[in-house]
C-alpha cells in the first residue's frame, strides 16, 4: 500500500521506524533541526524510490531504509564540512578492552556518552560498530584510508569508556 | 571474541535496545511536514467576496442586457406625424411576444438598430417609394377612416402594424395613408397602445353623437392638406 503512495500505510511505516531512525540522525549529527531535516529527507526518498525496491522481508526493508538515512547524514556532514580532516596515520592506538563486563548499563547513558564523541570518532564508531561497515566501506565513504578508520576506532573506543569511567561505570575501565 | 568485540556487541546491543523516540523528537510535526512534501494540496484559487460580488454584479448586468435586447417591445411599428400632447402611449400591459414569433418585416426593423426618427429621416428614395407604393386609398377603409376622421389630428397614420401573436389583444386593421414624402415622421408603438388610441377616439366619436356635432369628412385620397381642403370644401358646400 506505500508503494501505492497510501497515507494510512506510510503512516503505520513511519510510526515504526521514525523514532529509531531519528536517534540514529543523531548519533551522526549534533542539533536536532539537522537529524529532522536528514530524517525527512530520507524519508521523501524513501517512500518516492519505493516503488522500485522489491520486498523480500521486514528486515531488508528496515536496513535499507537505515541505508538511506545514513547515506542523507553522511551527505549532511560533508555539505557543513562537518567532517574532520583525518590525520593519515597507520598507528594503531592501543585497543581497549574491558576486564569485566556486565551488560547493564542503562542504554540511554551509552547513547548520551556516544553522542558527546567527536564527530569523526563517531562517525566511524557508528558505520563500524552500529552499522557493520568494514573499514574499506568506511575509508570510501568518508574518503579516508582504511588505516586511517582503524584509528579513529580505536580512539573512539577508549574515549567511549572514559565516559562511561567518568559517569560512575566504574566496572568499566580500559586497558 | 575478544574484549573489544564484546564491548562493540554490548554497545550495539543496548543502543538498538532503544526502540523508543527521544523527548526531543517532534515526531507528530515531522510527518506533517513530510505528507506536506509527499501530498501536495493542489494549488486552490482563493477569490475574495469583493471580487466574487463583483463579478456576480456583472453577470447580472449582462443578463439584464441580454433579456432587454431580447424582449424589448417592437412589435408594432406605427407612422405618426405631429403626435398630440393628450394622448401619450402607454406602456404595454400585456405581456409582449417573443422576438422569434414577429413577423419577418419586424425582425428586420429590430435589426437595424436605430432610432425611428434618425432611422427615416437617412432612409433613402427608395424606401419613400415604396412606401408610397404602398399608400392604399382611404375610400378602401371604412371604420378605421371614420377613426382616422373623427379625431383632431388628421396626420395620425397607421403605416404598418405587425400581427400580435396573443390572441387576447384585437388586431388593429392596418392603414396605410397619405404621407408627405417632404415630411414623413414615425412612430413605433404598440399594437395595444393602438386599441387603446382607437378605443378613445371611438369613445370620443360617440360622445361627438349624442352631443349632435358635425362631424366633417376632411380628407380625400390626393388632398396634400387634408384637413385644410376637406374644410374648405364644407365651407364652400355651406355658402351655396
Amino acid at each position: 500500500m506505500c508503494k501505492e503512495n497510501n497515507r494510512f500505510a506510510q503512516n503505520r511505516l513511519y510510526d515504526a521506524f521514525s523514532g529509531r531512525l531519528f536517534r540514529l540522525c543523531m548519533r551522526y549529527l549534533r542539533h536536532e533541526q539537522e537529524a529532522e531535516e536528514v530524517l525527512m529527507n530520507g524519508f521523501l526518498k524513501f517512500f518516492r524510490s519505493l516503488p522500485d525496491f522489491e520486498y523480500r522481508d521486514d528486515n531488508s526493508l528496515e536496513v535499507w531504509l537505515k541505508r538511506i538515512v545514513i547515506n542523507e547524514a553522511l551527505m549532511q556532514l560533508r555539505r557543513q564540512k562537518a567532517l574532520p580532516v583525518f590525520s593519515d596515520s597507520n598507528e594503531v592506538e592501543t585497543i581497549a578492552s574491558m576486564t569485566s563486563i556486565e551488560y547493564s548499563i542503562d542504554a540511554e547513558g551509552i547513547y548520551a556518552a556516544i553522542l558527546e564523541l567527536p564527530v569523526g570518532y563517531r562517525t566511524v564508531f557508528n558505520l563500524y560498530v552500529m552499522e557493520g561497515y568494514t573499514h574499506d566501506e568506511i575509508a570510501q565513504e568518508l574518503h579516508i584510508q582504511a588505516g586511517t578508520s582503524k584509528s579513529q576506532l580505536s580512539k573512539a573506543r577508549a574515549m567511549l569508556q572514559q565516559l562511561l569511567t567518568q559517569r560512575g561505570y566504574e566496572r568499566y575501565r580500559t586497558i | 571474541m575478544n574484549d573489544t568485540e564484546r564491548f562493540d556487541d554490548w554497545v550495539r546491543s543496548e543502543i538498538e535496545s532503544l526502540d523508543t523516540a527521544p523527548e526531543n523528537f517532534r515526531q507528530d510535526a515531522l510527518w506533517q511536514q513530510l505528507q506536506g512534501e509527499l501530498h501536495p494540496k493542489k494549488q486552490q484559487v482563493f477569490l475574495s467576496m469583493r471580487w466574487v460580488s463583483i463579478a456576480a454584479a456583472i453577470a447580472l448586468f449582462l443578463l439584464a442586457c441580454g433579456l432587454w435586447w431580447r424582449f424589448w417591445p417592437e412589435s408594432a411599428v406605427v407612422a405618426t406625424i405631429d403626435m398630440p400632447s393628450n394622448i401619450q402611449p402607454k406602456k404595454p400591459t400585456v405581456p409582449l411576444p417573443a422576438f422569434e414569433k414577429a413577423e419577418p418585416q419586424a425582425k428586420e426593423k429590430r435589426a437595424q438598430k436605430t432610432s425611428p426618427k434618425t432611422q427615416n429621416n437617412q432612409r433613402p428614395a427608395q424606401e419613400e417609394n415604396k412606401v408610397a407604393e404602398k399608400i392604399i386609398p382611404l375610400e378602401n377603409f371604412e371604420k378605421p377612416i371614420i377613426q382616422i376622421e373623427s379625431i383632431a389630428h388628421p396626420e395620425i397614420i397607421v403605416a404598418e402594424v405587425t400581427t400580435p401573436t396573443q390572441p387576447s389583444v384585437e388586431m388593429p386593421k392596418v392603414a396605410i395613408a397619405h404621407v408627405p414624402k417632404s415630411k414623413p415622421y414615425f412612430k413605433i408603438v404598440h399594437a395595444n397602445e393602438l386599441t387603446d388610441y382607437q378605443r378613445t377616439e371611438e369613445a370620443k366619436a360617440k360622445e361627438i353623437q349624442t352631443q349632435k356635432f358635425v362631424v366633417i369628412h376632411w380628407q380625400t385620397s390626393n388632398s396634400p392638406s387634408p384637413t385644410q381642403n376637406s374644410l374648405m370644401s364644407y365651407i364652400k358646400k355651406k355658402s351655396e
